[in-house]
C-alpha cells in the first residue's frame, strides 16, 4: 500500500513540475483556496482602542437603527425619515439604537446593540414637511376602470450633528439615562 | 476632488484582467464563473449603472469537455432570414470550424440580454490553444479557479514513469491484448 | 379667478375640456412627436406611464433587495464564506443587521464586514452548525477572538 501511495505522490510530482506552459507563471488548478492567518498580536487591543477612542483620530461611522430602518450615518449627514414621527423641528435627539459603530482603525459590534452610553449619535431634526405628491393611478383596459389618487407622505429631515464614541470600552457606562 | 482622491477613484474602477483555463471544463458550467467576472458581480461595489467589469481571458477553448453524449447531441441554430435559411449545427462541427465558438455562445447566453451584453462581451478574449499574444498576457494578473479537475491521460505520463509504476498483477504469457 | 391674458379669459368660460387636455398635455411635456402634441396619443401614453410609476414603485423596493442581495454575495466570496451562513451566524450571534446596512458595510466599510463575517464563522464552529464535510466550509480570515474577548459572548446561547 505505502509503495503505491508512494507511486502516486511520484506521479502527482511529474505533472506538478512538469506542466510549463502559460500557467506555470499561476497558480496551478484547484489548488486549495488559502486561509489567511492574521499575524501574531501581542499588544493588548482593548487598551489600543481606548488609545485611539482617546486621540479621536478619525471621524466615526455607525449603524443606527431609527423607526424601522437601518442607516449608516456620520457627521454630518442628511436622513430622511419617511413616515409618522411625533419630533418637531429644533429637536435635538440621540439616537441610541445603535447596532454598529466603527472608525478607521476598529469597529464595535452590538448585538445585537452596543453597549448604552457607549456610543453617542446625536441628531437635529430640521425640517418637518409632506414629499413631493406621489399619483397612485390603476387602470384596466376595456373595463371602463380607472382610478386615480394622490397622497403625499410625511417627511422628516434630521441632520446627523455627531457621531462620537463617548465612553471607553469595557468600562462601566456613565450614567446616561 | 484631490488628487489622491482620484486616484483611489481610479484605482477602484480600474480592470483587472483575469486568466480561465478551459481545458476539461464544461462550457456552460464555467460561463456562469466567467460571467460573474466579466459583469463585475465578483466586486461588493456592482451596480449594474457601473462599469465595474473586468476582462476575462479564456484560454485552451480547444480542449474544453462537453457532458455525455452532448458533442453529438447539441444543435445550434441559425437562421438567415430567408425561407429555408435554417441551419443546426451540431457541437462538433462547429467546434471544427471555430474552436472558440462554444465557449463563446455559452457566456454569451448565460448573461441577460439587454444593451450592456455587447459590449460586454468585448471584454472576454478567447485563444484556442495557449498561444496569447504577450501584449494580453502582460495585462494579466489573476486566474480564475477551474471548476473543475483536469484529468491527466496515460499517454501524456511518461513511459519510464508508467513503467515503475508499482503493479497489482502482470497479464499472462498467453494473453493476447485487443 | 385672475387672469392676466384675454385668452384664457375666454377659455374659462366654457366648458373646461380645455384645462382637461392641458392636464395631459402638461405631464406630457417632455415627451417627443405626436406623442405630446395630439390629444389622443397623449393620453393613451400619460396613462401607461403613470401606471408603470405606481407599479414601479414597489418593484424598486424589491430591485435594491436585489442589488443588496448581490453585492453581499460578492463580498461574501472574497471571504470564502457563503452569505446563508453569514446570514446564520450573525443570526446566531445576535447580530441583526439587514441586507441594506450588510451590503453598506461591505461596499463602504470593507474590514468591518471582515470582521463581521470571521465573527459569523467563528459563531458556527462554536454552535458546530457547519458540517466539515461541505465544501463552502467557510475559510476566510481567522481573527483572534480572544484578543477582544468576544469569546466568552460568542460562546453565550442565544435567549
Amino acid at each position: 500500500m505505502a509503495l503505491i501511495r508512494a507511486g502516486l505522490q511520484r506521479l502527482a510530482n511529474v505533472f506538478n513540475g512538469g506542466q510549463a506552459g502559460v500557467l506555470s507563471r499561476f497558480v496551478t488548478s484547484l489548488s486549495p483556496v488559502e486561509s489567511k492567518t492574521v499575524p501574531e498580536t501581542t499588544k493588548d487591543v482593548i487598551a489600543e482602542c481606548n488609545n485611539l477612542i482617546e486621540k479621536n483620530a478619525s471621524r466615526n461611522f455607525a449603524i443606527v437603527h431609527l423607526l424601522g430602518k437601518q442607516w449608516r450615518v456620520t457627521d454630518g449627514d442628511l436622513l430622511v425619515v419617511e413616515g409618522y414621527w411625533p419630533p418637531s423641528i429644533g429637536d435635538k435627539i440621540r439616537l441610541d439604537k445603535v447596532l454598529v459603530a466603527g472608525t478607521k482603525d476598529f469597529s464595535l459590534i452590538g448585538r445585537p446593540l452596543v453597549q448604552p452610553g457607549l456610543v453617542d449619535v446625536t441628531a437635529t431634526v430640521i425640517s418637518k414637511g409632506l414629499s413631493h405628491t406621489r399619483t397612485h393611478f390603476k387602470k384596466k383596459r376595456r373595463k371602463q376602470f380607472m382610478r386615480i389618487n394622490f397622497y403625499r407622505s410625511p417627511q422628516t429631515i434630521l441632520r446627523i450633528n455627531s457621531v462620537e464614541i463617548a465612553n471607553k470600552i469595557n468600562e462601566a457606562p456613565k450614567n446616561v439615562f | 476632488m484631490s488628487a489622491a482622491k482620484r486616484v483611489q477613484q481610479w484605482a477602484t474602477f480600474a480592470r483587472t484582467w483575469h486568466i480561465f483555463d478551459c481545458k476539461w471544463q464544461d462550457p456552460y458550467e464555467s460561463a456562469n464563473v466567467i460571467k460573474k467576472y466579466l459583469m463585475g458581480l465578483h466586486k461588493p461595489i456592482y451596480h449594474p449603472m457601473n462599469d465595474c467589469g473586468d476582462v476575462v481571458v479564456c484560454i485552451n477553448s480547444r480542449e474544453i469537455a462537453l457532458r455525455g453524449d452532448e458533442w453529438r447531441k447539441r444543435a445550434y441554430f441559425h437562421h438567415t432570414g430567408y425561407p429555408g435559411g435554417a441551419t443546426w449545427t451540431l457541437a462538433w462541427e462547429l467546434h471544427n470550424k471555430d474552436p472558440t465558438m462554444i465557449i463563446k455562445k455559452a457566456v454569451y447566453r448565460a448573461m441577460k440580454g439587454n444593451l450592456q451584453r455587447r459590449h460586454t462581451m468585448e471584454r472576454l478574449l478567447i485563444y484556442p490553444g495557449e498561444t496569447v499574444p504577450e501584449d494580453v498576457l502582460q495585462n494579466v494578473t489573476n486566474q480564475i479557479r477551474q471548476t473543475r479537475l483536469v484529468p491527466t491521460r496515460l499517454d501524456q505520463i511518461p513511459e519510464e514513469v508508467s513503467k515503475a509504476y508499482p503493479k497489482v498483477m502482470d497479464y499472462p504469457e498467453d494473453y493476447i491484448l485487443k | 379667478m385672475v387672469f392676466l391674458t384675454i385668452a384664457n379669459w375666454v377659455r374659462s368660460r366654457g366648458p373646461d375640456e380645455f384645462w382637461r387636455k392641458r392636464r395631459m398635455f402638461r405631464l406630457a411635456a417632455h415627451y417627443i412627436g405626436r406623442r405630446r402634441n395630439c390629444y389622443s396619443v397623449t393620453v393613451r401614453n400619460v396613462h401607461r406611464a403613470l401606471v408603470y410609476a405606481t407599479k414601479a414603485r414597489k418593484l424598486k423596493k424589491q430591485d435594491m433587495i436585489d442589488l443588496w442581495s448581490t453585492r453581499i454575495t460578492a463580498a461574501c466570496e472574497q471571504h470564502n464564506i457563503t452569505p446563508c451562513t453569514l446570514k446564520q451566524g450573525l443570526d446566531r450571534a445576535n447580530i441583526m443587521l439587514d441586507r441594506k446596512s450588510l451590503s453598506d458595510l461591505a461596499c463602504w466599510e470593507p474590514r468591518t464586514f471582515e470582521c463581521l463575517a470571521a465573527v459569523a464563522k467563528q459563531k458556527m464552529e462554536y454552535d458546530g452548525a457547519i458540517d466539515y464535510t461541505d465544501k463552502k466550509y467557510p475559510t476566510g480570515v481567522n481573527l483572534k477572538l480572544q484578543d477582544v474577548m468576544l469569546e466568552a459572548w460568542l460562546k453565550e446561547k442565544k435567549q
